[in-house]
């Protein structure tokens, strides 16, 4: 395996950064409600990522290492205003599901820890691909948390099928804040078994 | 002291592109956030005062309303900032009633209002929510049929206070800080309908949708 492809790779499943590393927690509690609506999160997270990582490795010699934080943060808060302002524009009642959470990727640990762990000390093609592995994999998580969800919580799944197709009466309490924390701890559960039944 | 320099340089440099790219798209995606705006939010508001006229609507029917509704909006100089914006309500084909968005300080930020008031006796028709950031659940109740039912046909003299202060509408249990803001946003609503009101029916007739 060439390293470019390792650094991809990585994200999606020995580093995927909300289980393994559980990074990311904010937006993956919050907005997990739809699958919609944890799909859209993904996706404007990896946007971010993938184009932080990429110019800050470009500046990564021009940037000095004493206000580095201070240009990531505005390097990233700037891409994160940009996904707010396209998404207002073109996904407008995306953006209105998602509100406040738009806004707070700038705040998300796992573009800033990127940058710090990675970009500034990698290439400009190795960080893209070590961005877009990590946003895949953020997605992925996402994804697969906000479908579960949604399912046992809602018991639709609005983006694939228009209607319920949960046929038991669905556990409201999935929806809520206490049930994100439930059905990510059986995500992990069920992560660890995976990985030590791999071995 | 070179160092020093550099990090203020590259530090302000960085900060001066981004501001310069996001300004740029603010230009290319401003207009298209707008028609949204208008669309998903403020015509909605619009089509929940229409609805109380008809009575309920199928979903087909109020989409049918809702696209009828982006020809009746109106703009109206009244030598502020911008040109203020209102709908005209139709009833049986004529202008019934004109519905205008206003704000009220919410929970988490302002509270949007359309309100409709009939255009003979400047009693309210009804509200319709526009943008709110209210807490999930609690103070997004005020979007409720519920809570919204009691504004229809209230009259013009009515005191748009909660209850608590002293007023006539009732309160959300619990959201007391969002009714009182949907209270606030008619009663602004209601003081700029009845100052401006000559200029606002003399816009009625006007062409559609004239732009700002």
């Amino acid at each position: 395996m060439t390293t470019l492809t390792r650094e991809f790779t990585k994200g999606l499943w020995d580093e995927i950064p909300l289980f393994r590393i559980v990074l990311g927690l904010c937006p993956a509690l919050a907005v997990t409600t739809t699958m919609e609506n944890g799909l859209g999160m993904g996706v404007a997270a990896t946007f971010v990522l993938v184009c932080s990582n990429g110019l800050i490795s470009l500046l990564r010699n021009v940037i000095p290492s004493e206000v580095r934080v201070a240009c990531y943060i505005v390097i990233i808060a700037a891409f994160v205003v940009a996904v707010e302002m396209l998404m207002k524009a073109y996904f407008f009642s995306l953006s209105e599901s998602l509100g406040i959470f738009i806004p707070l990727i700038v705040v998300n640990c796992i573009i800033l820890g990127r940058a710090e762990a990675f970009a500034r000390k990698n290439g400009v093609l190795a960080s893209l691909a070590d961005g877009l592995g990590m946003g895949l994999g953020f997605t992925l998580a996402l994804t697969v948390l906000a479908t579960l969800r949604e399912l046992l919580g809602a018991g639709t799944l609005g983006l694939v099928f228009g209607e319920r197709v949960l046929l038991a009466q669905p556990f409201g309490f999935f929806q809520q804040a206490p049930g994100a924390f439930v059905a990510l701890g059986i995500l992990l559960g069920l992560m660890n078994v995976l990985s030590k039944s791999g071995k | 002291m070179k160092s020093y320099l550099q990090m203020v340089l590259s530090l302000s440099l960085i900060a001066v592109l981004s501001g310069l790219a996001l300004g740029g798209l603010n230009e290319l995606t401003f207009e298209q956030i707008q028609i949204n705006i208008l669309k998903f939010k403020k015509i909605p508001a619009v089509a929940d005062i229409y609805e109380i006229l008809t009575g309920e609507l199928s979903s087909e029917e109020r989409m049918a309303v809702e696209e009828g509704l982006l020809s009746e909006k109106r703009y109206v100089d009244l030598g502020l900032n911008e040109p203020s914006l209102f709908f005209v309500v139709r009833k049986d084909g004529a202008p019934f009633a004109v519905a205008l968005e206003d704000y009220g300080q919410g929970f988490a930020g302002n509270l949007g209002v359309m309100v409709g008031f009939e255009i003979e006796t400047g009693n309210l028709v009804g509200i319709g929510i526009t943008t709110m950031s209210e807490t999930p659940g609690v103070g997004t109740r005020v979007k409720e049929k519920a809570f919204v039912t009691q504004f229809m046909g209230m009259s013009k003299d009515a005191v748009l206070k909660v209850k608590k202060d002293g007023g006539e509408v009732d309160a959300l249990s619990g959201a007391t800080v969002s009714s009182r803001a949907v209270a606030q946003a008619m009663d602004n609503a209601r003081a700029f309908y009845t100052e401006h009101r000559e200029a606002i029916l003399d816009a009625v007739n006007e062409t559609p949708g004239g732009s700002s």
